[in-house]
């Protein structure tokens, strides 16, 4: 294999900006996934489209903008969903197809812009990484894992039982808030390493994959977050020797570490049951009891 | 009660709407301390309804509804009160174990984004095995008996170290086991002079350390103070059924 490439200075960025980006990003897609919210991601990146079209009709940087427009979208999806005035997958097809087409107007209607530009918000540059962007990819990218590490049990039981956490005092309207906003920088930061129309890729299939065998939520989280890494990197690498998209090669990588722990769990588990027939003690533990006959309606 | 006047759980006059439809109308429920409380009624009589407002889950569209002396939505001490819902929050596939669970719990008591400390911990454990589950804590939840997930739920209200403790249907689908361990786990905190209030289906176990009961039956209170008597009420107009014969219980109220 020829690394040879590995030795030019914006082959490096590219390769450290995916890396904290691989960190970064599942760090706050286990939360979303454990809120039926896999898709945000999709419908935040949509809406971005239309704040990079806003930084190039105010030649402004791109990605201010875009960081702008994305909190501005996550607030107001958390608000409705917090409404309830509309059912999620309503909000997000609002957010999509709005996005993108805002997005594409904008851009047509700023000068001297090709569809090269748009591509490479859609599908990622990650070798156009400058070293001020690096800069902006590490310093966002810290600041969502820090506070995603650090509030993991607040946004854990926010996530996992709303009602609860609101009688056990957590500020669930602030953390919830705090969740979109840090999906809304993810997405923008994000979107220079794999592209907008694929970032919800890396927030979720890592968790995806780290789902189907673990059994907590702390193992759950940092395992994602080491297959992020794992994806980004080896993604990166590929790309880079044999000259390809890296975002694109990014997410194949993300989705063939799915596959393969989808085959090496079912393996593992057919081989356990082949070769311990009967377990009692487990299945009496997994037995299952009689569900609930009614409930309660005023519930 | 004489030296502390000021009632857990009290709601004045509440009254709930969903829709157009009243659920509560102009209900009233005072709770002393140190009182073991169970809200019978049927199914859509409003028993959940009554619960979930007096905690600020329902909103109330009249009355008031406070927490030892404290209006709800100016309620701040939540780690006074434990609250343990029918069931275990909709599974979204994120694994989760019975101590990540359990934890949750404690966070009335941390300070936001400082980490658990020692007592934190101890605390965690010793509600664990307060339900007889302190084997099973690195399990996933979902690997677990429907009443083993309720004793979880039980162990993570306990873990605020709560003076009230508020249960939504904690015997229902629940195996006999578990409505023993929850009987024995109640009665110890009534002893240490944790207030409970509870809505059931039928008491069971449960029935010895009931010293109230407070009979709800559409959206009005039709009975409150000691635990009614199956015979006697089933002779009276507008009888409401509360003993546990299930089967025929839905008959009735379905």
């Amino acid at each position: 294999m020829d690394l040879s490439i590995f030795g030019y200075d914006f082959m490096m960025r590219a390769l450290i900006g995916a890396l904290i980006i691989g960190v970064a990003a599942p760090s706050v897609g286990v939360f979303l996934v454990q809120k039926r919210m896999a898709l945000i991601g999709d419908g935040i990146g949509h809406v971005a489209l239309t704040g990079v079209a806003v930084g190039f009709l105010m030649g402004t940087s791109p990605v201010w903008t875009a960081v702008v427009v994305t909190i501005v979208g996550a607030v107001a999806i958390e608000l409705i969903r917090e409404r309830g005035k509309a059912s999620g997958d309503v909000a997000l097809a609002l957010l999509f197809y709005g996005g993108i087409a805002g997005g594409v107007v904008l851009i047509g209607m700023s000068a001297g812009k090709s569809n090269a530009t748009l591509m490479s918000y859609l599908f990622g540059s990650l070798v156009t990484t400058s070293a001020e962007d690096l800069r902006t990819i590490a310093i966002l990218g810290a600041l969502v894992t820090v506070l995603m590490v650090v509030l993991r049990p607040w946004l854990f039981a926010v996530s996992q039982d709303e009602e609860y956490a609101k009688v056990s005092g957590v500020p669930v309207r602030f953390l919830n808030m705090l969740l979109a906003v840090t999906t809304a920088v993810t997405v923008t930061v994000a979107m220079r390493a794999v592209g907008l129309l694929l970032i919800s890729a890396l927030l979720v299939v890592p968790v995806a994959t780290m789902q189907q065998f673990a059994r907590g939520f702390t193992v759950t989280m940092f395992g994602a977050m080491g297959l992020g890494v794992v994806a980004a990197g080896s993604g990166v690498v590929v790309a880079g020797v044999g000259d390809l998209p890296p975002g694109a090669m990014i997410v194949l990588m993300a989705l063939g570490l799915f596959v393969l722990v989808a085959v090496v769990t079912a393996v593992v588990k057919l081989a356990r049951r082949t070769l311990l027939p009967t377990r009692p003690a487990t299945v009496a533990a997994t037995a299952p009891e009689p569900l609930d006959c009614h409930l309660d309606k005023a519930a | 009660m004489a030296e502390n006047d000021v009632p857990p759980v009290a709601v004045t006059h509440g009254v709930v709407h969903y829709g157009d439809r009243a659920v509560l109308h102009g209900v009233d429920l005072r709770v002393e301390t140190g009182q073991a409380v169970a809200l019978l009624g049927a199914n859509g009589s409003g028993k959940s309804t009554l619960i979930k407002s007096s905690l600020g889950l329902v909103r109330l569209t009249g009355g008031e509804a406070a927490l030892f002396g404290t209006p709800v939505p100016r309620f701040r001490a939540w780690h006074r009160v434990g609250y343990v819902p029918q069931r275990l929050g909709a599974g979204s596939g994120v694994p989760a174990t019975v101590r990540e669970v359990v934890s949750a719990g404690r966070l009335s008591r941390r300070v936001l984004g400082l980490p658990a400390r020692k007592r934190d911990r101890l605390i965690v454990e010793r509600a664990l095995e307060a339900v007889g589950l302190a084997d099973r804590a690195k399990d996933p939840v979902t690997s677990l008996s429907g009443g083993q997930q309720q004793r979880t739920l039980i162990a993570r209200a306990l873990a605020a170290e709560p003076e009230l403790l508020v249960l939504d249907e904690p015997t229902a689908g629940v195996d006999a086991a578990s409505q023993e361990a929850l009987a024995a786990v109640l009665s110890d905190r009534v002893a240490d002079g944790a207030t409970v209030l509870l809505v059931a289906h039928e008491l069971g176990p449960l029935e010895p350390l009931i010293d109230r009961a407070v009979v709800l039956s559409h959206g009005r209170i039709v009975h409150d103070g000691p635990v009614p008597e199956p015979a006697g009420v089933h002779a009276e107009p507008g009888h409401v059924h509360v003993h546990p014969h299930a089967k025929e219980e839905e008959r009735l109220w379905t």
